[in-house]
């Protein structure tokens, strides 16, 4: 008897439901597509709760307007079924070419997601994500942020990439239920509609910040108003090329954290970090030392460098006790060091060593380099003498050149 | 006598009997995230063995495993062992036993794997019959002419 595998069916035991919500994780250009599957699929991808539109390639102004077409008419064929109203995702991420188009001479390129993104406000959006990419964007303002998304009430993500917001009303509820926020190549007048907009997001879990610019000068103590109470459900963050004073009061309750920290900081401005147990921080600034004096339950250590500089050895000057930092000594079981193409290998084995010397509960210490600088680093370090028995030494192979 | 009861009941374990006939001897507390399993606990609190009809063995087993791991990390890499038949087979046990983080964690997989694929090969992935007729395929291609325009083979 021959042996038949039989091909079954057996996405169609799922009830409709589930399959909207499979659709809801691809494209809605996708989405659309499954209609031609097979009856039943005709209409599923309208009811998906999700608008998720991807485009990297809008060259020409032509390009733009074709977009258009297909939003407008994806919104439209959604209009008359009865779910219509409950999006609850959307998700944009266009690049267009800044120098083919000049987005502030051709207005209703950019009138058109203020269009969408309101549509969506209405429809009580939890999960708004609008990543734009310029290309060549270096002298170019970005698009000014929709208004509606600040009085969005409903949101619980808001990741968002390349706008410029001009003014944030006073407003203490703003976002009570946002618990991730991800800002990138953010524009904002002046520094006090960013602590505003902080200040509205009391539930606030995860916050990511890089590259955010203020276009009105500011003071470093413009940012010590931030209110004591904003923030204190925070568990994440991850603050990378942002050149001002980010209030690190604020910061006192969380457990992961990123920071790029350079010399604008003052050492009194740390809190102890009570929960922190993991720190990711670059090594080429003496503040490193100084944060980890605040982390007194550090388990896992990340060391990268940012800037040009190196390790340098007078930033611990002393063996004494006194200034190493309690977590080394005493919770520290993971620590991982970068190394960098500007980095000297004598640096890098001195930051290694002293983490070696001090960690008396550490198990593993992994370097980050190059094959043509392991043998070197591995030779001298592994002969190092450990204050943990159990630390085990690895190494992961990596381009030098990559920040 | 209250304080007694109570222990027990944290440690109680449970039977679960697959379709094929396969026994699972889980605790009360990972049965319970199973809100199909819940549910038949409720409405019979001495029940010691629970059938599960819809779900084999092999099956069983993940899930029960799945729910004991789930975290960040596992999720992560949970999807990566299965192929497209078992984890449509897992999403339908999910569904039948009602677990919302599993049944999320399974639609986002299959999501994976069939994006950016031309309808041919999820029909295909999937094992639809098409049902349309030429000219009602015809039909909805013309009438979403602007969806499909670009497509990338794949």
């Amino acid at each position: 008897m021959s042996h038949h595998k039989l091909a079954t069916d057996r996405i169609s035991g799922l009830p409709d439901e589930i399959l909207c919500h499979i659709l809801s994780f691809i494209p809605t250009k996708q989405a659309i597509f499954t209609s031609i599957l097979s009856k039943r699929w005709i209409h599923l991808w309208r009811h998906v709760p999700a608008l998720y539109f991807i485009n990297k390639k809008l060259n020409s102004s032509q390009d733009i307007h074709h977009f258009n077409q297909f939003v407008k008419a994806v919104l439209h064929s959604r209009d008359n079924s009865l779910s219509s109203h409950s999006i609850n995702t959307f998700f944009l991420d266009i690049q267009y070419d800044v120098s083919k188009l000049l987005y502030y001479d051709n207005p209703s390129s950019i009138t058109n997601i203020n269009n969408w993104v309101n549509l969506a406000v209405q429809s009580k959006i939890k999960y708004l994500y609008l990543y734009l990419h310029a290309r060549l964007k270096c002298e170019t303002i970005p698009p000014k942020l929709p208004a509606s998304i600040l009085s969005c009430t409903t949101l619980v993500v808001l990741n968002l990439s390349w706008f410029y917001v001009d003014k944030v009303s006073p407003f203490p509820l703003r976002f009570p239920s946002l618990k991730t926020l991800d800002l990138k190549d953010m524009n904002f007048d002046k520094c006090q509609d960013f602590m505003l907009l902080l200040d509205g997001c009391p539930v606030l879990e995860d916050l990511q910040l890089s590259y955010i610019h203020f276009i009105q000068s500011f003071r470093h103590f413009d940012f010590e108003q931030f209110e004591n109470s904003s923030l204190r459900k925070l568990k994440r963050a991850h603050i990378t090329d942002c050149y001002f004073h980010f209030p690190m009061k604020a910061l006192a309750n969380v457990e992961f954290l990123r920071i790029e920290l350079w010399k604008g900081y003052l050492p009194d401005g740390f809190p102890t970090f009570h929960n922190l147990t993991h720190l990711a921080v670059n090594y080429d600034c003496n503040l490193a030392v100084q944060v980890l004096q605040h982390c007194p339950k550090l388990r896992n250590l990340e060391l990268y460098p940012k800037l040009k500089y190196a390790w340098r050895d007078e930033y611990i000057t002393k063996d004494d006790e006194e200034l190493v930092p309690i977590c080394l000594s005493s919770s520290l079981t993971t620590c991982t060091i970068r190394d960098f193409v500007s980095t000297t290998l004598e640096s890098l084995i001195m930051l290694a060593t002293f983490i070696m010397k001090k960690a008396r509960v550490l198990k593993t210490m992994t370097i980050w380099s190059n094959r043509k600088r392991f043998s070197e680093i591995e030779s001298k370090l592994s002969s190092f003498p450990r204050a943990s028995a159990t630390c085990q030494l690895s190494f992961q192979f990596i381009n030098l050149y990559d920040t | 006598m209250a304080e007694e009861k109570s222990q027990a009941s944290s440690s109680k374990m449970l039977t679960l009997k697959a379709s094929d006939g396969v026994l699972f001897e889980v605790e009360l507390n990972i049965a319970k995230e199973m809100k199909t399993v819940q549910a038949y606990i409720d409405d019979c609190e001495d029940i010691e063995t629970i059938p599960i009809p819809n779900v084999l063995g092999k099956h069983l087993a993940i899930v029960i495993e799945y729910i004991k791991k789930t975290n960040e990390e596992y999720d992560a890499e949970f999807e990566k062992q299965w192929n497209m038949d078992d984890l449509q087979l897992l999403l339908l046990a999910a569904n039948y036993l009602n677990i919302s983080g599993l049944q999320e964690c399974l639609c986002k997989a299959i999501a994976k794997r069939i994006e950016n694929k031309s309808p041919e090969y999820v029909r295909k992935v999937f094992n639809i019959e098409n049902d349309h007729s030429p000219e009602e395929e015809a039909k909805l291609r013309k009438e979403y002419k602007w969806a499909f325009e670009g497509v990338d083979k794949d």
